[in-house]
């Protein structure tokens, strides 16, 4: 008979040593002895089996026989090579790394559905400066257009094919070229078609010889292209105005006025020349006013309108002596805007 | 005279010069030709039309300040 001390290790038997019939069928339900131990069931009815601790690392898993029992697992994973990606096929699968440059890309064709892909290029970037933009020069090719200069405005260029730099007019008249006038003839050359319009100014100007008239001469063209009318006023005794210098197919567009051989700022040569659509190839019109003074302190004023019909845009205009030299006096062009 | 050309390129700001060639002096020739010409004409025109205002001043009988007030 067990005491109250004694660990009790089977207490039904001893119960049924005691004298009273007991069921002994809970003496297998405990066989730890162990720290770790776990217990499962036998094939025995009412008795469970002791399983000991495993080692560390190990998991629980069925045995060959049936039963639980703690087994070291080895590595599952498919990856073998530095930059090796998990991925899955009807399994653990592993996809190695693709070369410098690649891009994952999904691929229904391959058996994990991944692929390493060199990656579609939408446009090649034809920029290589700073303020470059890029435009279509054709279709969907790009094309680079430089940075401008400070202060130009982004525009169509002339063909409307194409954006490009342009500097701004400053509106009104713009100086394109001045000069002294000398010699028997003075030129301005290299004039842009960029203007809408041209004015021709010659201010204070005199001759080596006196009383002559003078004439204007566009891209040199010495064919029979100008025509022109002058109301000639000059005031004398008998103080007239009239229409003369009926000019047609003329070689130079005359301005009828009488100049001064020496400077004397009231009485020299003032002109101004419009010629409208100056870099048009149409004829073009031209419209003029002069003033001056000739040898006889007569006072003359012309007002001249004509045309000019040159198969090219002018790009130059000469201020002729018209049988004398320029002894002074400012030669301008202005374009107009 | 020189007979000299001078230009001034708008584009570079250089001015030159220079003497003309043989065609550009040519042509200034021409030009001064075709000048004298047409001055010459209107100088004629004038003195005929000078001399029918004259005319016709004294058919009229009136002096030409007379018929200046009477234009005016």
């Amino acid at each position: 008979m067990p005491t109250a001390s004694d660990l009790v290790t089977d207490l039904p038997a001893d119960f049924e040593v005691f004298g009273q019939a007991v069921d002994t069928r809970l003496k297998a339900l405990n066989p730890q002895t162990t720290l770790g131990d776990i217990t499962y069931a036998s094939a025995t009815a009412n008795t469970n089996t002791r399983l000991g601790i495993g080692t560390a690392g190990q998991v629980l898993a069925v045995s060959g026989g049936g039963v639980p029992a703690w087994t070291t697992t080895a590595d599952v994973t498919p990856l073998t090579t530095k930059g090796d990606l998990f991925t899955f096929t009807t399994a653990d699968a592993r996809i190695g790394v693709g070369a410098n440059g690649t891009v994952l890309t999904a691929d229904s064709a391959e058996a994990t559905g991944l692929k390493w892909a060199t990656p579609t290029v939408g446009m090649t970037n034809p920029m290589t400066t700073t303020g470059d933009t890029i435009y279509s020069s054709s279709g969907s090719t790009p094309a680079r257009l430089g940075i401008g200069t400070a202060g130009q405005v982004l525009t169509v260029n002339s063909g409307a094919t194409a954006p490009e730099w342009t500097t701004v007019s400053s509106g009104g008249m713009t100086l394109i070229g001045t000069t002294s006038l000398s010699g028997a003839s003075t030129t301005i050359s290299s004039i842009p078609s960029t203007y809408k319009h041209l004015m021709i100014l010659v201010e204070r100007a005199y001759t080596s010889s006196s009383d002559y008239p003078i004439a204007f001469r566009f891209s040199g063209d010495t064919g029979s292209n100008y025509n022109n009318k002058t109301l000639y006023g000059q005031t004398d005794a008998n103080s007239y105005a009239y229409f003369r210098n009926d000019s047609v197919n003329a070689t130079s567009m005359e301005i009828r006025t009488r100049t001064l051989s020496s400077v004397d700022a009231g009485k020299n040569l003032n002109v101004v020349l419009t010629v409208y659509n100056y870099a048009s190839t149409s004829p073009r019109f031209l419209q003029g006013s002069a003033y001056s003074m000739n040898s006889g302190s007569e006072v003359i004023t012309t007002q001249t309108t004509g045309t000019y019909k040159g198969s090219s845009a002018i790009s130059s205009v000469t201020a002729l002596g018209n049988g004398t030299n320029w002894s002074g006096g400012t030669f301008s062009v202005y374009g107009v805007s | 005279m020189e007979m000299l050309i001078k230009e001034l390129d708008a584009a570079t700001g250089l001015e030159i010069e220079r003497e003309m060639s043989a065609e550009e002096l040519q042509q200034w020739e021409t030009d001064k030709k075709q000048l004298q010409d047409k001055l010459l004409a209107e100088q004629n025109e004038a003195e005929t039309k000078a001399t029918e205002k004259a005319a016709l001043l004294a058919k009229l009988g009136i002096s030409q300040s007379e018929a200046k007030l009477l234009l005016s």
